[in-house]
């Protein structure tokens, strides 16, 4: 059996026993001594321990005493003068505002994450239905090839993830545009579209055209609903009589 | 057709890779001299020597575990890439999640869940924080520029009114 004495912080000398087998320190007791008494105060060791304790280690002089005892005062002491407290009250408050501040960035963030992702009109999903839809058709196909990949506008890292787009509101209706490039084995396009918001709250296209980055620069019109949703409002004084109002009827017969 | 001339993805790995390793070795610079300075004993000229010696041992260290998650995370990336033929925040998102899986790997199977759950949370921030961007550019730019013509490529807009405009007939 090995033994060993260790002095806690206040004034309680701890007794470790360390059996042959395992290394292991085991605290078996704690004799709690008053080392401020003079008794005590040159080797408290002495008077504490059964003859046939062994000292290993013992950390009982008077500087560590003051040490341990302000250590400990200040730990775990309640502090009453109207200054501390407001001192405290200040630093738990600032606590508490910088960890409420970091969780509401969080929570914005995210916010803002799982918007895009998962709402049926943000950028993100509007971006993925026209993916899905210019790849199908077939004369995207024949213009530009198969395996067609989808891409936005490039950073300068080398990311191609942020699809261009605007989102604006005219005559009470919100519309979002958008573009976004398209690249198949053959020849790359560049997707231009219009969301329109209709009366039921849901997206709709506006247009939906594709351009074919070559020489010939063709257009493939895969949506123009653009007469739906342009009110009275959209048209040019050239289609308007002297009053404002619009045409009816055109007389293009040749008299 | 102009500016997207090369593929980004192949050779991004090797951009992120040493992006990645910059960052850390700045980074783990920074923080190992502080941890260095307030570790050193006494004195000012051994707290820098101190923050010196932190830096010398740590900071490569440092940006090479980052360099590593960064590699494998590009890895990853261009690989979704390639078998989504898509580029959108979820491959980010994925490739996070599964870095952070596979460095894991050597503590088991709990520790390679929490760490891909991490490693995913972390970069839906990072992917929060650039959507948050552009939505306040686009606001800068839509108080911009007012006016939306439609592109003239579709040719003008048909009339709702039944007949086409004059000009369009001759």
């Amino acid at each position: 059996m090995d033994r060993k004495l260790l002095s806690n912080v206040r004034n309680v000398y701890v007794l470790f026993i360390r059996s042959a087998s395992s290394c292991q320190w085991s605290r078996v007791s704690s004799i709690k001594i008053d080392i401020s008494r003079p008794v005590y105060a040159n080797r408290p060791e002495k008077y504490l321990i059964n003859s046939d304790l062994i000292f290993t280690r013992h950390y009982s002089a008077d500087k560590s005493k003051e040490l341990a005892e302000s250590r400990y005062d200040e730990q775990t002491a309640v502090s009453t003068s109207v200054a501390e407290r407001i001192k405290e009250g200040t630093k738990t408050a600032a606590y508490a505002g910088f960890v409420f501040m970091g969780f509401g960035v969080a929570l914005v963030i995210f916010y803002a994450v799982f918007s895009e992702l998962f709402s049926s009109k943000s950028p993100h999903k509007v971006y993925s239905k026209a993916v899905d839809y210019v790849i199908s058709d077939d004369r995207v196909q024949n213009a530009i090839g198969d395996q067609i990949k989808s891409f936005g506008e490039e950073t300068r890292r080398g990311r191609r993830q942020h699809v261009s787009h605007i989102e604006y509101e005219k005559d009470g209706r919100t519309y979002l545009r958008m573009k976004f490039h398209v690249k198949g084995n053959r020849a790359s396009g560049t997707v231009h579209l219009e969301m329109v918001e209709n009366d039921a709250g849901k997206f709709e296209y506006r247009y939906l055209f594709v351009i074919v980055d070559d020489v010939y620069r063709k257009t493939i019109i895969l949506e123009d609903n653009r007469n739906k949703y342009d009110g009275s409002s959209v048209i040019s004084p050239l289609f308007t009589d002297q009053s404002g109002e619009p045409f009816k009827e055109l007389d293009l017969s040749l008299k | 057709m102009e500016e997207h001339v090369r593929e980004p993805c192949p050779w991004r790995i090797v951009d992120d890779c040493g992006g990645a390793f910059a960052m850390g070795c700045i980074g783990g610079s920074i923080f190992q001299f502080v941890k260095g300075f307030r570790n050193a004993p006494k004195g000012i000229g051994r707290r820098f020597q101190g923050s010196v010696t932190a830096i010398q041992q740590r900071a490569p260290v440092i940006g090479g575990n980052f360099a590593v998650w960064g590699g494998v995370f590009s890895v990853i990336d261009c690989s979704l890439v390639y078998m989504r033929k898509k580029e959108d925040p979820w491959n980010s998102i994925i490739s996070g999640a599964a870095t952070g899986g596979i460095l894991a790997a050597r503590n088991g199977v709990p520790t390679m869940i929490g760490s891909a759950v991490f490693g995913g949370c972390i970069l839906a921030l990072i992917e929060g924080v650039s959507i948050l961007m552009n939505r306040f550019t686009a606001d800068q730019m839509r108080q911009q520029s007012q006016v939306f013509e439609d592109p003239s490529v579709l040719g003008p807009s048909p009339n709702p009114y039944g007949s086409p405009p004059p000009y369009q007939q001759m």
